[in-house]
């Protein structure tokens, strides 16, 4: 999705620097809920205000509404999805999908959990979660506690320093 | 009622969902299957496929599903709304008062604990869905295929259409 969406607006458009577009970028993954929407939001703002961060959230989450509407129509309508050969191709992706989630635990985890510390708040989480069945809100909120208590001296992030992260 | 149970659901979903798509399967999970009972779990699984198979973020895919199969078009509308409503909000406050509030130290702290909890809701999510999902040796196969194609970095379109026609030749004759 990022790739698609600095292609569009930097690239092709050009209405945004490439310094502009991480900032925007970092302040919509800073948000709790879907990225693309929330770059729209921020990006539409930034360039025509207020009508911009609503057109273009209508961009970004249109199209996946209206396909999932029809999808969900035609499940609900015809029976393809409950037919013998609709319900084996369902059975064989159900752990295609375990496997996708399996990989992207491995691939956030190397990313994510460069140290003790970050290995131990998603190993008390897991747990928390996973055994004591703790509602996912508590353990979220917990874990952003927990990243202010550990990591007090962090310092104010600036250009300069995401420029060296590249 | 029906229509604002599904608005608190989904908003709660959009509030609390940090880290994209994969680690907000457990807070969807909480509030569709466990709480509501508006899916099964192998109902959610199958959206998960269908919203990794065609464009578009799984948060949304799964508002538009939940909420069509829950109250038909109104449904659809208030569920999609309702998980991009907490974040709009904030960021339309955000972009105008405090545009860099995020790069401040306390907040990236605690942005890396959130990071790190990403991790462990997707592990969650893998782990919950595969004892629904592995009934038979079979299924484990095309976990095991899926898991290679996964690390060799297939993408999901294909991965996800070749373990479905796996299912078929094991599953429907």
């Amino acid at each position: 999705m990022i790739p698609l969406i600095r292609e569009e607006l930097l690239l092709r458009k050009k209405w945004v620097s490439e310094e502009e577009f991480l900032d925007l970028l970092a302040l919509a993954q800073s948000f709790p809920g879907v990225m693309a929407v929330n770059f729209a939001v921020v990006a539409g703002y930034r360039l025509a205000g207020l009508p911009g961060a609503f057109l273009a959230i209508g961009g970004a989450a249109l199209p996946s509404f209206l396909i999932i509407l029809v999808i969900a129509s035609l499940f609900t309508f015809t029976s393809w999805a409950q037919s013998p050969w609709g319900k084996a191709f369902f059975r064989g992706a159900r752990p295609a999908v375990v496997a996708l989630l399996l990989a992207a635990t491995y691939q956030t985890g190397r990313g994510a959990l460069k140290e003790y510390k970050a290995g131990l708040i998603c190993g008390g989480a897991f747990f928390l979660l996973y055994f004591l069945h703790l509602h996912p809100i508590f353990v979220i909120i917990g874990a952003a506690l927990c990243g202010l208590a550990v990591y007090p001296g962090l310092k104010t992030k600036s250009f300069q320093a995401e420029d060296e992260d590249q | 009622m029906l229509l604002e149970s599904l608005f608190w659901a989904f908003f709660r979903i959009g509030a609390f969902g940090f880290g994209g798509g994969y680690a907000m399967l457990p807070l969807i999970e909480r509030e569709v299957v466990t709480n509501h009972h508006w899916l099964t779990k192998s109902e959610m699984v199958d959206i998960i496929a269908i919203s990794q198979m065609t464009p578009g973020p799984i948060a949304i895919n799964a508002a538009t599903f939940v909420g069509y199969r829950v109250a038909d078009f109104p449904g659809a509308v208030t569920a999609t709304l309702a998980v991009i409503t907490p974040a709009t909000v904030c960021l339309l406050v955000v972009a105008r008062f405090f545009g860099s509030l995020y790069r401040w130290g306390p907040c990236q702290a605690a942005l890396q604990g959130l990071r790190a909890v990403v991790v462990a809701l997707i592990a969650l999510a893998a782990f919950s869905l595969a004892l629904t999902v592995l009934e038979s040796p079979q299924e484990l196969l095309i976990l095991g295929v899926a898991l290679g194609a996964a690390f060799l970095r297939v993408h999901p379109v294909p991965l996800l259409l070749l373990a479905g026609f796996l299912g078929i030749l094991f599953f429907a004759f």
